[in-house]
């Protein structure tokens, strides 16, 4: 069974290596951006099953990138998840529901802990 | 029956009645005889009549001539004070024969007079006391229209807006500064109700809720206003139930109500324009025609809108604070998870990765709690400063060195062009070295991929001046004139460059404040920015 694809999109190389350093130990193939624009572009070249995305991030941020993967049809299914410092400023309930946005996850977060969501979503919706 | 007419009636009687028994004794008879006593009764009764006619007639004179006496001398000033001309008139004598003024009067007329004399006395004493009551009523309105008019252009001058309203919800008084900001034109001599002439119900509903609440009272509300330049400012609004404490006068014994007196004057109206002050008295007669005290409701707003500012960039300045340090503490938590869980135990080179990645973002951390403790230290004027004559060339390119990385990483062209001769400052080498070091980062930050940043330093007479220039964004001239304002960042750019807006600040403080130099800006929107610093020289060596 093809492993599953994630999407790593950060401007904070350590967040992007710890993260890929732990999803890839734990079987998922890891693409990392910089931007919320050098993901988008990769998205063209692969979609991943699951997009987890910081907020706050030069030329194109996270809430930018998601409605851009939802205005597209080939994307507007794509799971994402937020990571993000600000976490009272990006309450659930104060994002927009159209971005349909699974989880926010505040910094500083476990990468273990990131896994462990990451298992649970993909195991959710295989069954 | 009194005077000469009676006098006449008792000697007819008696000398009819004499006559009548000189001719019964001694038997005179025949008519003659008693004609002739009749006669001479009659002769005798008017001789005595006419001598009390002249004796009345000079007591009529000595009578008129002491009421003249007593007209002249209440018309007369140099008779002395009108309370003591009763006193004088009777003492004086002037024109009576009574040598003894305090003697019992001899005659029912002089009785008379001195009654009326003592009347006079005390009428004129109740008139001194009307003169002195009304001369102290003159002297408290004075300086009641006196403080009146102080009030009122203290009121004028007074920045803060001030609205005043009666217990009936009338607005009765504006200053200039409520008139400015809520737009209010009309004059307020006659009651209007405060909903007719503001606009906001809030504060409107604070001033009624302010009257029916007791005196001394205080109730406060922030809220935002549009003021008449369509700026939008808070205002904290501080309303007090007033006292009705206009005081009562006594005046000759009587108690004045003063409420139904004119609170204006010709003087205060003159000298305030500004002021349309309502006149209570009509204002109660209009109501309800009964004299009532007024007592009301003030609001005095203050403007907090620099404090609000302030919080909201405060807020700001912690959110991105709190952001900032987030970044270095995460990355310093994962990695230390997955050391600690035994992910990299097989796998020394990420071991080796993950802990010199520890020590980068901790020294990233450690800077940026420096920079907060600096600014404030900077601020507070107890930084501790060690200023050596040293080359400004050498810490250009220390600073060079550690941002070549981070221009590097965005294909970002670093150049340094340093002047060949020795520039010598007077410096602290840390803070230049952290001056240049934010200057050259802001330079990479605002600057696109594959840009271009220039470092250079010259000698200009006896100052040396170095500067960044960068091929980046650019500064809108809004953002020119806010850049070194703590905690502004540029908000279009935000997103480009997540900082703390401390960096240039800091700068600022470290060239101007403590090195005595001077630090600009020259920006355009679009074609990047130069950032310049000139400090005193220390002198050139050859």
């Amino acid at each position: 069974m093809m492993s599953k694809t994630i999407l790593i999109c950060d401007d904070e190389m350590p967040i992007r290596r710890t993260a890929e350093f732990k999803l890839s130990r734990g079987g998922y193939t890891v693409i990392s951006a910089g931007d919320g624009e050098e993901a988008w572009e990769k998205i063209q070249e692969t979609i991943p099953d699951l997009l987890i995305t910081d907020c706050q991030m030069p030329r194109l941020d996270g809430l930018g990138l998601i409605r851009r993967i939802r205005q597209d049809e080939r994307t507007e299914s794509l799971p994402v998840f937020m990571l993000t410092g600000k976490g009272f400023e990006l309450l659930q309930e104060n994002i927009d529901e159209q971005l349909n946005i699974q989880k926010i996850i505040t910094k500083p977060f476990s990468p273990a802990g990131l896994k462990n969501i990451v298992d649970e979503m993909f195991e959710t919706s295989c069954c | 029956m009194k005077g000469f007419p009676a006098i006449a009636a008792w000697v007819l009687a008696v000398g009819l009645a004499i006559a009548w028994l000189v001719v019964s004794w001694f038997g005179l008879g025949g008519a003659t005889a008693q004609m002739g006593l009749v006669l001479g009764a009659i002769g005798l009764s008017l001789a005595a009549g006419a001598v009390s006619l002249m004796s009345g007639r000079g007591e009529s004179q000595k009578l008129a001539g002491r009421l003249d006496d007593l007209i002249s001398m209440t018309g007369d000033q140099s008779c002395g004070p009108f309370d003591q001309i009763g006193a004088t008139w009777i003492g004086s004598g002037a024109s009576s024969d009574h040598s003894n003024p305090e003697s019992t009067p001899k005659t029912w007329w002089e009785d008379r007079v001195l009654r009326l004399a003592e009347s006079v006395q005390e009428s004129a004493f109740r008139i001194e006391d009307l003169k002195s009551d009304r001369n102290v009523y003159d002297i408290r309105c004075r300086r009641a229209l006196a403080r009146v008019a102080k009030v009122e252009a203290v009121l004028t001058e007074l920045g803060e807006p001030v609205l005043v309203i009666n217990d009936y919800g009338d607005l009765v008084l504006a200053n200039h500064a409520a008139r400015e900001l809520l737009g209010i034109e009309v004059d307020l001599n006659e009651p209007v109700a405060i909903e007719s002439l503001v606009l906001n119900r809030r504060i409107c509903e604070l001033l009624r809720a302010t009257i029916k609440r007791k005196a001394g009272k205080q109730r406060t509300d922030e809220m935002s206003l549009v003021d008449s330049d369509g700026n939008t400012r808070w205002f904290r609004v501080s309303t007090s139930r007033l006292h009705s404490g206009i005081p009562s006068l006594e005046i000759g014994g009587a108690t004045v109500d003063t409420a139904s007196m004119s609170a204006e004057s010709s003087e205060s109206r003159s000298q305030s324009s500004d002021i349309n002050s309502v006149d209570f008295g009509r204002e109660e007669k209009h109501r309800k025609g009964k004299m009532e005290q007024s007592g009301g409701a003030v609001a005095v707003f203050q403007d907090i809108s620099d404090r609000r500012q302030l919080q909201r960039r405060g807020a700001e300045f912690v959110s991105s604070v709190s952001h900032e340090m987030k970044a270095p503490l995460a990355s310093i938590a994962a990695y230390t998870e997955l050391l600690i869980s035994g992910d990299v135990d097989d796998d020394e080179d990420a071991k080796n990765e993950f802990l010199e990645a520890i020590d980068t973002q901790t020294k990233r951390l450690t800077r940026l709690v420096e920079n907060l403790l600096n600014l404030a230290r900077i601020e507070a004027g107890v930084v501790n400063v060690n200023k050596l004559n040293q080359s400004l060339n050498e810490i250009l390119e220390e600073a060079a060195n550690v941002i070549q990385p981070q221009a590097e990483a965005k294909h970002i062209e670093l150049k340094t062009d340093l002047s060949p001769m020795y520039l010598g400052v007077l410096a602290d080498r840390d803070m230049m070295l952290q001056t240049a070091i934010n200057l050259l980062s802001n330079a990479v930050k605002y600057t696109a991929d594959g840009g271009e940043v220039i470092l250079r330093s010259r000698m200009v007479d006896d100052h040396v001046r170095f500067e960044v220039k960068d091929t980046g964004v650019g500064l809108s001239e809004e953002d020119r004139q806010r850049v070194f304002d703590k905690f502004y960042r540029v908000k279009s750019n935000s997103e480009m460059a997540p900082g703390t807006g401390l960096g240039l600040p800091l700068a600022k403080h470290i060239v101007e404040d403590v090195h005595g130099g001077e630090m600009t800006v020259a920006s355009s929107l679009g074609d990047g920015s130069t950032f310049s610093v000139v400090i005193p020289g220390a002198g050139q060596m050859a």
